[in-house]
């Protein structure tokens, strides 16, 4: 089938000579815009996941389809492999099995897709209970804990520091010490009850 | 850890939602798109290679923020205006924010949305939310898909070949044109709200001068009023004279307007925080009047409506009669 781009707005097909012709009008909504194509549009799924040819007798054959003639090797495991099983990321070829195992492990940051940034929580932790001031005496400790727990948990994958994990824990010390001058204060000058 | 962040360059946009904030990132052979939710981070690679298009379309949402920061703007400024209190700076509070974000969302030109499309899926991309700032960033992407699967994009599709690039001599490549606007059809526009607007501006100045001179409060309020009219006014133009056959130095002279708006509210809004500072640090028991006028602002309000009125009105007689003469023409043809 045919390569086809289309309108983001009316969903209409644009026509090719819109393609990489700098900004166009679409012909249905007249919305402005603009459609980069690139080679790859007329690669379709079929070239790149196709199985390849059978395995002949005495042919190297895919570890997971004995059937199909294996092409390549796995990086990781060193298994026969043919073309549908074989996943390139970032240079390497790999089987599914092992991309798996790499992903469950999270050793491999291209296989990351999400991240818990604990300097973001252990922040919020100290900065949003000072709202209703006294649930610090139970927040402050919590994001203390947050903050050195995981100092050493990966950052954000395209950078970030560790400030707030500082912040964090410089702002919850400053609320102990709060709590700590008014339970001093409130203990050595105690109103005396008065006497009957 | 922060070494990470080498292989990764930000892009220009920026996405915001109430679920946070969405970024997109050059690697070094995938394009990341972030999606901050505020203690996580979501990420989406798109590898250059596997690339196959990226559409972009303009909206019209920043022309209704800018219909609605201006007019809250200018709603705000008309109470400051009207308000004879000594007090009445305190109008400043959500005036100047609303102008800020007025002129901010000016700066940062049209909304658009954006869609990569690869041979499984088709998404959008968040963080391309203002034209400007995608055409720079698609630049940059278009250069690495570019290099990553060459540029002979029109034969490689027509004809479906399976390695269009491999084969690509760079050179000889027929290189993808630059993202310039089209020559778009033109719609034929009446031009009856620039010659308000124009009109307006002219008894701006008008009203500026006898309120000078009567130093009434009624003429005062008066004008503030007008002003918030011209307002409206000048963003309907702008949004109507878009993709019409009005000349170009009658559009620019509707943006000329709108900045003149700008200014002067501006310029009341610094005043009157000046009078406000005297007031403050002045000797107690003294106040001091923030009705005071300045000769060059004063200047400025009569001679800069008149000139951008009287100029407008000029431009459109001569517009509007070649257009009668080209009509003439048309019909005289034999």
């Amino acid at each position: 089938m045919a390569f086809s781009v289309s309108c983001i707005r009316c969903e209409a097909r644009l026509p090719r000579e819109t393609w990489n012709r700098g900004e166009f009008l679409c012909t249905t909504c007249h919305a402005r815009g603009t459609a980069l194509v690139f080679p790859a549009s007329a690669r379709d799924l079929g070239a790149s996941g196709s199985p390849g040819a059978a395995a002949e007798e005495g042919e190297a054959s895919c570890f997971f389809h004995p059937s199909n003639r294996a092409v390549i090797s796995c990086e990781a495991c060193g298994r026969f492999l043919c073309p549908i099983c074989d996943v390139e990321l970032a240079g390497r070829h790999l089987c599914p099995a092992c991309l798996e195992t790499f992903k469950k492990k999270g050793k491999w940051t291209n296989l990351e897709n999400r991240r818990t940034l604990y300097g973001h929580v252990a922040l919020a932790l100290a900065i949003y209970p000072m709202l209703v001031f006294y649930f610090t005496i139970l927040t402050a400790p919590i994001a203390i804990f947050v903050a050195i727990r995981y100092w050493r948990a990966p950052l954000s994958l395209v950078g970030g520091t560790r400030l707030p994990h500082l912040f964090a824990i410089l702002i919850s010390l400053l609320q102990i010490a709060g709590w700590i001058a008014f339970a001093l204060f409130f203990f050595r000058f105690r109103p005396a009850h008065p006497r009957g | 850890m922060t070494g990470r962040s080498r292989e990764y360059h930000r892009l220009p946009g920026r996405g915001r939602t109430l679920a946070g904030i969405s970024t997109l990132w050059l690697g070094p052979d995938h394009l990341l798109a972030v999606d901050g939710r505020g203690y996580s981070e979501n990420y989406r690679r798109f590898y250059y290679r596997d690339i196959q298009a990226i559409a972009t379309v303009r909206t019209s949402r920043w022309i209704a923020m800018a219909a609605l920061f201006g007019l809250a703007a200018a709603a705000v400024g008309w109470g400051f205006l009207a308000s004879s209190s000594e007090l009445r700076w305190i109008w400043m509070i959500p005036g100047i924010p609303l102008l800020l974000l007025f002129l901010l969302n000016l700066l940062y030109g049209p909304t658009c949305v954006c869609r990569i499309t690869t041979a499984a899926q088709t998404v959008p991309l968040p963080s391309l939310t203002r034209a400007p700032s995608a055409r720079r960033a698609l630049e940059r992407i278009r250069a690495r898909v570019e290099a990553e699967q060459g540029t002979r994009v029109e034969e490689a599709a027509v004809t479906g070949s399976p390695e269009p690039v491999a084969e690509a001599a760079p050179a000889a490549a027929p290189t993808l044109s630059p993202l310039q606007p089209p020559s778009l059809p033109a719609r034929r526009d009446t031009t009856r709200l620039h010659g308000v607007l124009f009109w307006s501006l002219i008894a701006d100045s008008v009203l500026t001068v006898v309120s000078l001179a009567v130093k009434e409060s009624g003429a005062f309020i008066a004008g503030a009023a007008l002003l918030v009219i011209e307002f409206g006014l000048a963003i309907v133009a702008i949004v109507r004279q878009r993709r019409t056959d009005i000349p170009p130095g009658i559009r620019r002279l509707v943006w000329a307007t709108l900045a003149y708006l700008c200014l002067s509210v501006a310029l009341i809004v610094l005043a009157t925080w000046l009078a406000a500072f005297r007031t403050i640090t002045g000797p107690a028991g003294q106040s001091v009047s923030t009705g005071g006028r300045n000769v060059v602002l004063d200047a400025f309000g009569v001679v800069a409506p008149l000139l951008l009125g009287t100029s407008g009105l000029v431009l459109l007689h001569r517009f509007s009669s070649d257009r009668q003469e080209a009509d003439l023409s048309l019909f005289s043809r034999p």
